[in-house]
């Protein structure tokens, strides 16, 4: 929606400065995230590439190169979620599969085994697509394709490179999204979210089994440390490492962002909405909906493997390991994609930039139930306060019958229940400082990183139940209905001036100039 | 019970048949692959598991049927069942069987207004937007997961000793197991009966029934459908605690047992149909023993019982690929 009415607000404007108003604020964000070491080093007096390697910058760098990454992560969940519709319970899965199958690929591989992997690899393709029943001539190009790929992927001697094992790893992700799709994306929704949350769980429990240590490192992981290039190690250096990788990170983080608003504004982007908003519909005009919904599903899949491998590569310990396919890598951008806005391009990282560099700005942080907040009340007041404003809303409509019934009019009794609610969250108030007299608030002291999740948690009950929309779909209705109603009222003014002794009657709907395109 | 099996539809005979001859197969196979002791002992144990997989699954079924909400809160109410009753059982000092009973009553209570607070305060307002739904218990699902972790720690906690009456053994295929163990069975054929006899001789059962058919028109003829939502959503939750408080004494309380169930719970569900309650029962026993045969066999044949995790997948995969509407369910449209 806000794309459309971007585009009907500046069609009069010429092609660069209609670029320019649709661009700037994306253009200005990629700005800042470029400048952002050196933003940070000015603000705290640290180095961008100090001689040892520690400091602000290094370690902001750290810290917004993994929030990007997450972001992009959340954007591809956006993509399933929010444009598709697709509910996917397993998208960890897809992060965490790229760091598995590009060090497998590395630390396993055979010279040997290269001719037979592609032609088996292409007997497998060619059989599954003569099942699917796909034309003859379409599925033997499609095999070849693949054994041609992987010619360049599985080297004849020495041991694979990084990135042959990140085209790999692409691979494996595309083969996953379409055993997952080819099962349940024909049947409801609520099937491929049972699949996808049941075949993700079965990869992590057997990552993190002891069984198998032998290849996956159990809960150890895999260390990646030794066969990173160097473009890709963000180990902070004199010579700038760290910098360079933030800035492949940066690239990366555009890169997929542009490509999701390409894929979304584009044709098949048109009709993966329209899937989500009426999938019979779509079908009924005649689109294959089941093929659309694959090809996103790769798209956001093969998105979240890239950027899963890209964490591992940022990461701490630079290691693989099974926490990455764990739910939370499912949850995370599940969280951030309802709050920010589902189905906006802007919202799951908008999300994730705040919930993550709070998290991170705020780690250190303590508090206990007597701090202040703002100097006026202290938390555990505001705990219940909060508590009765709680009960108050769920029980609003029967407060306002009770006191509507008590009052008499009803214009007058809105004004008694503000009053009302603000005496008894007073009163609340006044009771809980006496409380707060006799025990030791301070007693324990809470870390605002350990209670972090639960605040999370807290906001995505608060999206889900109060803003359907999330932040960014909630501010871009507001704005464009503000927008809407100012251009009518501007359009009214014009006709009353037109004829000035006809009262202003109201455009017909299709003069309304909101109601084009 | 035999005027059951008269009234079958064509449709629901032959899946009985294919139950049978699947249970069959795999009874045949554990028998010659494991000789007469291991094989016995597998299948008690996937008996025993059948009934744990059950207690979720008739709670996951049953909401979905009624509610059209598929409940992934389902494992986290396993997990909150296990860890409150665990806690209770070790802060009563009674006589064991007392602070038992003390247990269970605690994990039931808790889950079951867990479960109201939910249902009432949290999906009920949500009816209109049923995509939300889904993920709103899948996102309390890792919250209730998160506090639990919070609250008592990421450890696992080791199997309490069984209430006394519990306590004695008794010998089967070569073995001396735990009368709990005969206890958990016993429980869930118990429970499989009485919510078996609540749906189908009770006026409320009728309700339950009438409401999964079409919640709309028993609205209509004056029942309120949402108070009976809400008595099947806690009904679910509490049959999920009682899975959890069942496994204290025999698995103990870890965190990722939830999940665990819940994912069983789901294969079971796809597999037996959804909303369909023979059909839960049913597919929990071909969940049960299949995990149990094929972690014997893997066992057995590669030293690795981790790839009977992948058995259920390879079910599910195959009932979505030949049946989607599951053994018994309603044909999809």
């Amino acid at each position: 929606m806000s794309q459309h009415a971007d585009r009907r607000l500046s069609r009069q404007a010429g092609p660069l400065l209609r670029f320019v108003r649709e661009n700037w604020f994306y253009a200005l964000a990629l700005v800042v995230l470029w400048r952002f070491p050196y933003i940070v080093a000015d603000l705290t007096g640290s180095e961008v590439m100090p001689r040892r390697p520690t400091g602000d910058s290094v370690f902001w760098q750290s810290v917004m190169a993994q929030t990007l990454l997450l972001a992009c992560l959340a954007m591809s969940y956006n993509l399933l979620f929010g444009f598709a519709g697709i509910i996917s319970f397993g998208h960890a899965l897809y992060f965490g599969i790229g760091g598995y199958a590009t060090f497998l690929l590395i630390n396993e591989y055979q010279p040997g085994a290269r001719w037979p992997v592609i032609i088996g690899v292409a007997a497998l393709v060619f059989a599954l697509g003569a099942l699917a029943k796909i034309p003859w001539g379409r599925l033997a190009a499609v095999a070849v394709a693949v054994a041609v790929l992987l010619f360049f992927l599985l080297p004849g001697g020495g041991s694979p490179s990084v990135y042959q094992g990140i085209g790999v790893a692409i691979l494996v992700s595309i083969a996953l999204s379409l055993l997952s799709g080819a099962v349940t994306l024909r049947l409801r929704g609520v099937y491929f979210a049972m699949f996808t949350l049941a075949l993700a769980e079965v990869f992590w429990v057997l990552a993190k089994s002891g069984t198998f240590h032998y290849l996956t490192g159990a809960e150890d992981g895999l260390p990646f440390r030794d066969i990173i290039p160097d473009v890709l190690n963000p180990t902070p250096t004199a010579d700038g490492n760290r910098l360079q990788m933030y800035r492949v990170t940066v690239i990366f983080f555009a890169v997929v962002f542009l490509a999701i608003r390409r894929y979304v504004n584009s044709p098949v982007g048109r009709v993966i909405i329209s899937t989500r908003e009426n999938e019979q519909r779509a079908r009924a005009i005649g689109y294959n909906v089941f093929h659309y919904k694959l090809l996103t599903m790769v798209f956001g899949g093969v998105l979240a493997t890239l950027s899963g491998i890209l964490f591992v590569l940022w990461s701490a310990d630079k290691t693989v390991n099974p926490g990455l396919l764990s739910m939370n890598y499912t949850v995370e951008p599940l969280l951030t994609t309802l709050i920010g806005g589902l189905g906006t391009l802007t919202g799951p990282v908008i999300a994730t930039l705040g919930l993550e560099l709070g998290r991170t700005y705020l780690r250190e942080e303590t508090f206990t139930l007597g701090t202040q907040l703002f100097g006026l009340v202290t938390i555990w007041q505001a705990l219940w306060m909060g508590g009765f404003a709680l009960f108050f809303y769920v029980f609003r409509r029967g407060l306002r019958r009770v006191v509507t019934q008590v009052v008499g009019d009803p214009r007058r009794a809105s004004v008694a229940v503000g009053a009302l609610v603000i005496v008894v969250l007073a009163i609340v108030a006044l009771a809980a400082q006496a409380i707060y007299a006799e025990t030791d608030l301070d007693a324990t002291v809470y870390k605002v990183a350990d209670l972090w999740q639960l605040f999370q948690g807290l906001m995505f009950v608060v999206a889900v139940m109060l803003l359907p929309h999330g932040i960014v779909g909630t501010w871009n209705r507001w704005w464009y209905a503000r927008r809407l109603r100012r251009e009518e009222r501007a359009a009214a003014a014009l006709a009353a001036r037109a004829a000035p002794s006809a009262p202003a009657a109201p455009l017909a709907e299709a003069e309304r100039p909101g109601e084009r395109a | 019970m035999l005027a059951y099996f008269n009234h079958l539809t064509p449709r629901h005979r032959r899946s009985w048949a294919l139950v049978a001859a699947y249970l069959g197969f795999l009874f045949l196979v554990s028998f010659i692959d494991f000789g007469t002791n291991t094989a016995g002992q597998t299948i008690f144990r996937g008996v025993l598991l059948s009934m744990l997989i059950f207690l979720v699954a008739s709670g996951l079924s049953l909401i979905f049927g009624l509610l059209d909400v598929l409940n992934f809160g389902q494992g986290a109410f396993v997990l909150v069942g296990a860890y409150v009753g665990y806690a209770t059982y070790q802060a009563v000092e009674l006589n064991s069987t007392l602070s038992f009973l003390a247990a269970a009553g605690a994990a039931i209570v808790s889950v079951g207004l867990l479960g109201a607070i939910i249902e009432a305060g949290l999906i009920r307002p949500l009816y209109e937007r049923p995509v939300f739904q889904i993920v709103l218990t899948f996102g309390l699902a890792a919250v209730l997961i998160d506090l639990v972790e919070r609250i008592w720690g990421p450890q696992p906690n080791q199997p309490l000793a069984p209430p006394e009456m519990f306590r004695g053994t008794f010998y089967l295929f070569g073995q001396s197991l735990s009368v709990y163990r005969l206890f958990i069975i016993a429980l869930g054929l118990i429970i499989m009966i009485a919510v078996g006899l609540l749906l189908n001789r009770t006026r409320l059962g009728i309700i339950i029934r009438a409401g999964v058919q079409d919640a709309e028109m028993v609205q209509a003829l004056g029942i309120n459908v949402r108070r009976v939502f809400t008595f099947v959503f806690v009904l679910g939750a509490v049959l999920a605690g009682l899975a959890g408080i069942a496994l204290v004494p025999y698995q103990g309380a870890t965190l990722d047992m939830g999940n665990q169930f819940l994912i069983m719970a789901i294969v079971v569900v796809v597999i037996g149909g959804m909303g369909s309650y023979e059909g839960t029962a049913v597919a929990s026993f071909i969940v049960g023993l299949t995990r149990a045969v094929a972690e014997q066999m893997s066992l057995k044949h590669f030293d690795a019982p981790v790839l009977a995790e992948t058995s259920i997948l390879l079910l599910m995969i195959a009932v979505l690929l030949i049946q989607p509407s599951g053994l018994f369910g309603r044909e999809e449209s």
